[in-house]
């Protein structure tokens, strides 16, 4: 997951200066009516990837770091360690609630570099 | 999902998996239930979405390269009657229909780099993160239009990567509610304006005497009456899913039966459409009551429409069945505030 995350480039953000400068006689550079978005207290050392939600709307996300994070409806976000068999920590990524209710998990074994399919 | 070996499995509650193989190089990097019945993935380096049907049948749609460049499918959900899907290599949102027909949406930033993409819950309005920009856009199913509003200034730069719809509230619900990561984590919330599609909801209420016919000119005690709410779509796009009609029973009658409404308390009935009312198309409630025993045999029933959104047309009706002096002539069928106009 985290080598998705490009590097900023001055170049592509020349090209975007440049377009928001056009922009105004352009295209219509309309916004999103009532927008707000604030951050949430991440945990230190947090790294959110993978996210769903759970069947009442609390949203959990995978933690490449061996977690588990879940972000309840007043914005608390808890972690939780991935449990594992072995040595090694599990790796979570892609991450799902199946209809018996229970998280579904796509983990990395650390040392074995082996995904298996966990809940 | 896996991406080096590009296979799909499922996977039953015991924990028994079947696979299925794509391409080697292909990246299956994301997948959706459409509302066909049928699993839906994104194949990130093969320009191509993929139907899966229940039986395992697949099926591969290429989407077209824009101007020489191959699209790279990221993130796909079901949205209104099909799918919609990320691609940052095209800096487009791409609507899929379930036949695999796609239609690519440009959005207005330049190298945006959408990636996470989350349906809003009226279902007119999808809403996706933009890399690059730093933003989060915003998809009218309706128009097709894209609104962008910029994420708020956080100390390094911030690629906001996935969305994902959270905590819902119950109806009249005025805000929907997004989760961001960045990868810091942001709670997004936005004005639950849901897109009415073009739909011109009609509301009324009638009374029969249960098999459509002259209800008489009054109620008369014990003798079962039938009370129809009904909407109809007289707008060019379909109503939004989550439409709820309400009855509210007087205190002089008392419910017999319903197919299709819920008695929420004493008096309060509770009918859900249950999936869109395309136009031209309608939906009807029908509730059959009686009075009670020494009532008055003045009856009066109002109907409210609630639908999480607001297209044009009234949102509330009611009807009045007998009076106290039993000379009146019967009132069928009598609609209300007749359907005029539109909104977006």
């Amino acid at each position: 997951m985290q080598s998705r995350f490009s590097p900023p480039r001055a170049a592509a953000h020349a090209v975007l200066f440049l377009g928001a400068a056009l922009a105004g006689g352009l295209c219509r550079a309309e916004t999103i009516s009532g927008f707000s978005a604030r951050p949430l207290a991440t945990p230190a050392g947090a790294f959110p990837g993978a996210q769903t939600r759970d069947p009442i709307g609390e949203v959990y996300y995978s933690d490449f770091g061996g977690k588990v994070g879940r972000i309840a409806a007043d914005g608390s976000v808890t972690e939780m360690p991935v449990p594992s068999t072995g040595g090694s920590a599990w790796q979570p990524s892609g991450l799902t609630f199946g209809p018996d209710g229970a998280l579904w998990l796509l983990v990395t074994d650390g040392s074995s570099g082996e995904t298996r399919i966990a809940r | 999902m896996q991406s080096a070996a590009a296979k799909l499995g499922r996977v039953d509650l015991s924990g028994s998996v079947e696979e299925q193989s794509f391409g080697a190089q292909s990246f299956p990097n994301d997948l959706a239930s459409g509302a066909d019945g049928n699993v839906w993935i994104a194949l990130e380096h093969e320009a191509a979405i993929v139907r899966v049907a229940p039986d395992g049948t697949a099926a591969e749609f290429a989407l077209p390269a824009v101007a020489g460049t191959a699209p790279q499918p990221a993130r796909i959900v079901a949205a209104g009657s099909g799918l919609l899907v990320t691609d940052p290599a095209t800096n487009s949102v791409w609507s899929v229909t379930t036949a695999g027909a796609a239609t690519r949406i440009s959005i207005p930033a330049l190298s945006s780099e959408p990636y996470g993409l989350a349906a809003a819950p009226g279902g007119g309005f999808v809403y996706f993160t933009e890399r690059s920009p730093d933003a989060i856009g915003r998809l009218d199913l309706g128009s097709g239009t894209i609104a962008e509003s910029t994420m708020p200034a956080a100390a390094t730069r911030q690629f906001p990567h996935e969305i994902t719809l959270a905590f819902p509230f119950p109806e009249p619900r005025s805000t929907d509610r997004f989760v961001v990561n960045s990868p810091n984590l942001f709670l997004l919330e936005v004005p639950a304006a849901i897109s009415s599609h073009g739909a011109a909801l009609g509301l009324r209420i009638s009374v029969d005497d249960g098999q459509g016919g002259s209800p008489g000119p009054g109620p008369e005690p014990g003798v079962p009456f039938r009370c129809v709410a009904e909407v109809e779509n007289a707008g060019d796009g379909p109503s939004t899913l989550d439409l709820v009609v309400s009855i509210l029973l007087p205190a002089n009658v008392e419910l017999v039966s319903s197919d299709r409404c819920e008695l929420s308390g004493q008096a309060v009935l509770v009918c859900r459409a249950g999936g869109p009312i395309a136009p031209g198309g309608r939906k009807s409630f029908p509730v059959t009551v009686r009075l009670r025993s020494g009532a008055s045999p003045a009856v009066s029933v109002r109907a409210f429409r609630f639908n999480g959104g607001d297209p044009a047309g009234p949102k509330s009706a009611s009807v009045t069945f007998g009076r106290l002096t039993r000379s009146a002539a019967p009132l069928p069928a009598v609609p209300i505030s007749p359907v005029s106009g539109r909104s977006r």
